[in-house]
């Protein structure tokens, strides 16, 4: 029965996405997502199933990670789907979208329950590529150019991370996971599964592909995106390079380094943001510089490393109910204008992010700060300063959204907010099921101090021109950057040019090698010249390096 | 008698080597169809001169069959090369 | 057992010639006896699983005049791929074809070829395979012209014309190996074979000769033409069986026959041909401005890999980890098999209900052809190397044998051309899912759709899944 649960949770999205241009299809999305919620629910911890005639042999099963991982992912697919379904008809209640969606969550689900790289693998792949679907759909030109580029780095992580993965096999003789806790990887393996893992997880230089995607992508499907599927990334680490192997030590220097860079990267960033979405991707950005930031020092300091997993993991909980519902929320705002009362929901997400006390924000910073090691004091400084920002790029998302022109007001659809709110309830609620009081009313000084300075800013904003003053930096200075980054634009420009005189010379070349290898091609258009003496020469050729190099036997 | 099997062996080779030069460097259509041919017959002297064994020994059957089936082949492939040919030149007088 | 291996070359035989007497009922005919034919190749299967290799004389003469057949695990697994996809094209086919005079062309001709590539896969010795290498190039030169079109009949001419030389050079080596051991048959040859000049020019005669069938880059300059014009159903059988054919009597020479005279630096330069196909065939599909060109450079990419393996196998010393590796390159040729036989006749639904093939002006076609956009999807899957695709399982193998005996060089092509790879698919199913209306009305026949469907479907879920018993036949049927 168990068994058949996590099964289920791979089959029956696609199975249910095989349905989806029926006429009942609309609640699909809805029961695709129970098998996860009930296994997270009711599955014991140390359930396996083994396929071993499947691919290369599947392992199916769940831990306490991959329990808790089951329990927001479900959730929170459970509430966007609920929120699709309210939607308008016509837009996102489509059977393309509906597809895309379930494929999605198959992969997505689908690889917490994996057990093996290659399952794993592929529910990251299936994931990452229906999420392609899901930000191409509205299918205007912005969304199709977010969408390639979104394509266009998922593959390449995928690429990496499969490289990754045939080396670490070669290495450990196996492809279960726990094979791998007892293999050293070495160097290279773990600088792949960084790049690969860390282009999901958007790490500082490899995010490129995120403010877009998440700025044209349908509400529920950003809903996910910036909730679940990212966190996926922070999985793969967890699962490919579990922590207490000396050769981490050092690569765990190097994500703390490049989670530090990535928090005040995201933060300043999202801080410049005009557009509500790209303010909160970019807060996604910083939120996960907090998660790299976490492995590597749990890879640093081994023996911290159990306390550090499970603060982490329910810090990826955490954001991804929150970041998610906040996602919803703007989404509500986007088709039926701010009502007040969304307002409010938006301002105690905001508050949950930031890590105001009685949230689950405050939880789970709380956490992760005890369970650092002692040596980790500097950390204890950056996340601090961080969770200020935090409250900062609330603040100005709040302000961001009360200072945009009215919109016509449209009913909201009752669905919809009803997921909406049952989410904000849930996020609510969950920190008195599992905290001391200690830990919920950490984090007080930093959310004020924020929210003295966000009041400062606020106030200020008469003054100064907005970008510079959320930048903290003179007008001049944001001169002087502008008329840097003219130049560069003028360097690239002087680059084309050359770049086409030499282009006349290299379409010169290419045409005659296209000739000379597509005379079918060519001989159509019925001016090219005969090729059979080229290629003739070239069998010929072949022949003869061949017969030379079965003679050179020893 | 070694002489005529090499001298039935060494003009294989040779129509085999002057139809493979046509066939690659004649632009003509049907040229090239007559080149492989020539190709064709010189591996037929080929398999004629390997299937000689020797004075008062009756010739090996097995390439005399290889031969015949390849006259065949050739034949048949020649037919259909003609008659595309024909379709080709047909619809374009000036090909 | 030996039943199915005769009713595999005789029922297609019997049913060409009574399609060619009976056009009117030539449509049933070929549906009766493609069940029939899959029904031996699986019985065929079956039998060399429990039993291991299959050997019959005909009519009891030896081999040399007489005709041998037999079979192993992986002439087995392949007849059934020539199966499947020979029946699905054929039902196919029935709806393609709406007049019933262009059915009473095909058919014959189709039979024709499916019966010499079931012979070829049968044949145990040399004379038997030149025989049947020239039947399958002459049918398949034959269907490629059938459309008539100014384009489809040149493109047919030279094809023919390199088959013929392809086929000379073939010869040319048999001769010499008959010259030099006085056997043809092929289990004899691979005992008797010693390295020395015979050997060394014969193999190279015969390479040569089946490179060029092949279409190994840089000789694949005939086969975009060939296959971008012939009609949907011979494009996919020409794309994804007639090539593999002669593939596949590169790999027993190569791998039986010669093993002990190939070197490896030989085999490093079909690696680098190999290499060169991926490159080369894919970079040229990306630039394809019509879907089927597309699919003709795909596989020339594709074949390609298969090329890759040869350096990898010969690194590899004889035992489980190169038969494993020897499964992997099966693997990829099946899956290739599947998944573009599907693509090349999702195309030509595509082709037949917009008038074109131009992959700028698909905009929107998922609206109107979702099961065939979603064909072209599943194949797109297989062809890039996703999982669960069987191409996953052949690559990983291909990656892991480079990795294992240390050529790094083989990694970096096989990972670009997957890139490259994912470039080409997606842009034809980012133009396919876009909202425009398209222009088209398109009523997609089940009979068309439905083959393409289940052959792309086979490719991406039924190899992967169950791609265990690949191996398991190939160490059994040995």
């Amino acid at each position: 029965m168990n068994a058949a649960m996590l099964l289920l949770i791979w089959l029956l999205p696609l199975l249910l996405a095989a349905l989806s241009g029926q006429r009942y299809a609309r609640w699909l999305t809805v029961i695709a997502v129970l098998p996860a919620l009930i296994a997270a629910l009711t599955v014991p911890i140390g359930t396996t199933v083994s396929l071993p005639w499947l691919l290369l042999g599947v392992e199916l099963g769940l831990d306490k990670t991959g329990r808790l991982f089951l329990l927001f992912s479900s959730l929170l697919w459970l509430a966007a789907s609920l929120f699709a379904i309210g939607s308008p008809k016509g837009n996102i209640d489509s059977t393309r979208f509906r597809v895309f969606f379930l494929l999605a969550m198959a992969g997505n689900l689908g690889l917490i329950v994996a057990q093996d790289m290659l399952s794993f693998y592929l529910g990251f792949t299936l994931m990452g590529l229906a999420a392609y679907g899901l930000v191409a759909h509205p299918a205007s030109l912005r969304a199709r150019r977010a969408a390639r580029r979104y394509l266009a780095w998922t593959i390449a992580g995928e690429l990496i991370l499969f490289s990754a993965i045939v080396i670490l096999a070669q290495q450990s003789g196996g492809l279960s996971f726990q094979m791998l806790k007892t293999t050293t990887p070495s160097d290279l393996v773990v600088l792949l599964l960084i790049v690969g893992f860390g282009i999901k997880l958007a790490l500082p230089g490899l995010h490129l592909w995120l403010p877009q995607a998440y700025a044209v992508a349908p509400a529920p499907a950003v809903a996910v995106l910036s909730g679940a599927m990212i966190k996926a990334g922070l999985l793969g680490w967890l699962r490919f390079l579990p922590p207490g192997d000396a050769a981490l030590i050092g690569w765990g220097e190097v994500l703390m380094v490049v989670g530090v860079i990535g928090i005040f990267f995201g933060a300043i960033n999202g801080l410049l943001q005009r557009h509500p979405r790209l303010l909160l991707g970019y807060s996604s950005i910083s939120k996960m510089g907090v998660l790299t930031l976490g492995i590597g020092a749990a890879w640093a300091w081994p023996a911290a490393a159990p306390a550090l997993i499970s603060a982490l993991v329910i810090y990826a909980a955490h954001h991804a109910l929150v970041k998610g519902a906040l996602f919803l929320g703007l989404g509500l705002v986007e088709r039926g204008g701010l009502r007040p009362w969304i307002w409010a929901g938006l301002g105690f997400l905001a508050l949950a992010l930031a890590g105001a006390p009685l949230t689950s924000g405050a939880l789970a910073k709380s956490m992760l700060t005890t369970s650092l090691p002692d040596q980790a004091h500097s950390l204890l400084t950056v996340l601090g300063v961080a969770a200020f920002t935090t409250v900062a790029l609330m603040a100005r998302l709040l302000y961001l959204l009360w200072q945009q022109p009215a919109k016509p007001v449209a009913p909201h659809a009752m669905l919809s907010m009803l997921a909406w709110l049952l989410l904000l309830a849930l996020i609510a609620l969950v920190p008195f099921t599992q905290a001391d009081a200690s830990q919920l009313f950490s984090g007080g000084v930093a959310l004020l101090l924020g929210l003295i300075a966000a009041a400062l800013v606020v106030q200020n904003k008469q003054r100064l021109p907005e970008l510079a003053k959320a930048q903290g930096r003179s007008p001049k200075a944001r001169r002087y950057l502008r008329a840097r980054w003219h130049r560069i634009v003028l360097l690239m420009r002087a680059m084309q040019t050359r770049s086409r005189t030499l282009g006349s010379t290299r379409r010169v070349i290419e045409n005659s090698m296209h000739d000379a290898l597509q005379p079918g091609q060519q001989l159509q258009s019925k001016k090219g010249t005969d090729s059979w003496p080229l290629i003739g020469s070239l069998w010929l050729g072949i022949g003869a390096l061949l017969l030379g190099a079965l003679m050179m036997m020893t | 008698m070694l002489t005529t099997q090499w001298l039935y062996a060494l003009s294989g080779c040779l129509l085999l080597a002057l139809g493979l030069r046509s066939a690659l460097l004649h632009p003509a259509l049907l040229q090239r169809i007559l080149a492989i041919n020539v190709m064709g017959s010189g591996v037929f002297m080929l398999l004629i001169a390997i299937a000689y064994r020797g004075p008062g020994m009756p010739p090996d059957p097995i390439p005399h069959a290889l031969v015949l089936t390849g006259i065949v082949v050739a034949v048949s492939a020649t037919a259909l090369a003609l008659a595309l040919a024909r379709r080709l030149t047909r619809e374009q007088p000036h090909d | 057992m030996t039943d199915a291996l005769i009713a595999l070359v005789a029922l297609p035989l019997t049913a060409a010639l009574l399609a060619l007497l009976l056009p009117r009922i030539a449509t049933a005919l070929v549906i009766f006896s493609g069940l029939a034919i899959t029904a031996s190749a699986i019985a065929l299967l079956y039998g060399v699983n429990t039993a291991g290799a299959l050997h019959y004389e005909l009519g009891g003469w030896t081999a040399g005049l007489g005709i041998a057949l037999r079979a192993d695990g992986l002439s087995a697994i392949l007849l059934l791929m020539i199966a499947l996809v020979m029946f699905a094209a054929s039902v196919y086919a029935s709806a393609y074809f709406g007049k019933a005079s262009e059915r009473a062309q095909f058919w014959p001709l189709w039979l024709l070829l499916w019966t010499a590539l079931n012979a070829l896969l049968l044949s145990g010795d040399l004379f038997n395979l030149y025989v049947t290498l020239e039947l399958l190039g002459l049918s398949a030169v034959a269907l490629a012209a059938l459309s008539g079109k100014h384009a489809a009949v040149q493109a047919a001419l030279r094809y023919l014309l390199v088959g013929l030389l392809g086929s000379m050079l073939f010869l040319v080596g048999v001769a010499l190996l008959y010259a030099g051991y006085a056997t043809l048959d092929l289990a004899t040859l691979t005992q008797v074979v010693k390295p020395g000049p015979i050997a060394w020019s014969a193999l190279t005669l015969m390479t040569l000769g089946l490179l060029l069938k092949t279409a190994l880059f840089p000789l694949h300059f005939w086969l975009p033409p060939a296959h971008g014009s012939a009609p949907a159903p011979v494009s996919a059988v020409l794309s994804a069986l007639v090539v593999k054919a002669a593939f596949y009597l590169v790999l027993r020479l190569w791998l039986d026959v010669f093993a002990d005279i190939v070197t490896p630096t030989a085999a490093n330069l079909l690696g680098v041909l190999g290499a060169g196909a991926v490159l080369w065939g894919s970079w040229q599909a990306l630039r394809a401005e019509r879907l089927k060109l597309l699919a003709a450079y795909s596989t020339v990419a594709q074949l390609g890999y298969l090329f890759l393996f040869f350096p990898l196998l010969l690194a590899l010393p004889p035992g489980p980890a190169r038969d494993v590796a020897t499964g992997g390159l099966v693997m990829l040729a099946l899956t290739h098999g599947f998944a573009k036989a599907g693509l090349f006749l999702a195309i030509g639904i595509v082709q037949q209900r917009s008038g074109h093939d131009n992959i700028q002006e698909l905009g929107g076609m998922v609206q109107r052809l979702p099961l065939t956009t979603f064909a072209i999807a599943l194949a797109g899957v297989a062809l890039i190397g996703l999982p669960p695709s069987g191409t996953f399982l052949g690559k990983w193998q291909l990656i892991s044998a480079a990795i294992a005996t240390g050529q790094w060089l083989w990694v970096a092509v096989t990972a670009i051309g997957s890139l490259l790879a994912a470039a080409y698919i997606f842009r034809i199913l980012g133009h396919a899912f876009g909202n425009q209306p398209y222009p088209h009305q398109a009523v997609a026949v089940a009979r068309e759709e439905w083959p393409a469907l289940l052959l792309t479907l086979t490719a991406t879920l039924v190899l992967g899944l169950a791609g265990a018993h690949v191996w398991t036949l190939l160490e059994n049927g040995s």
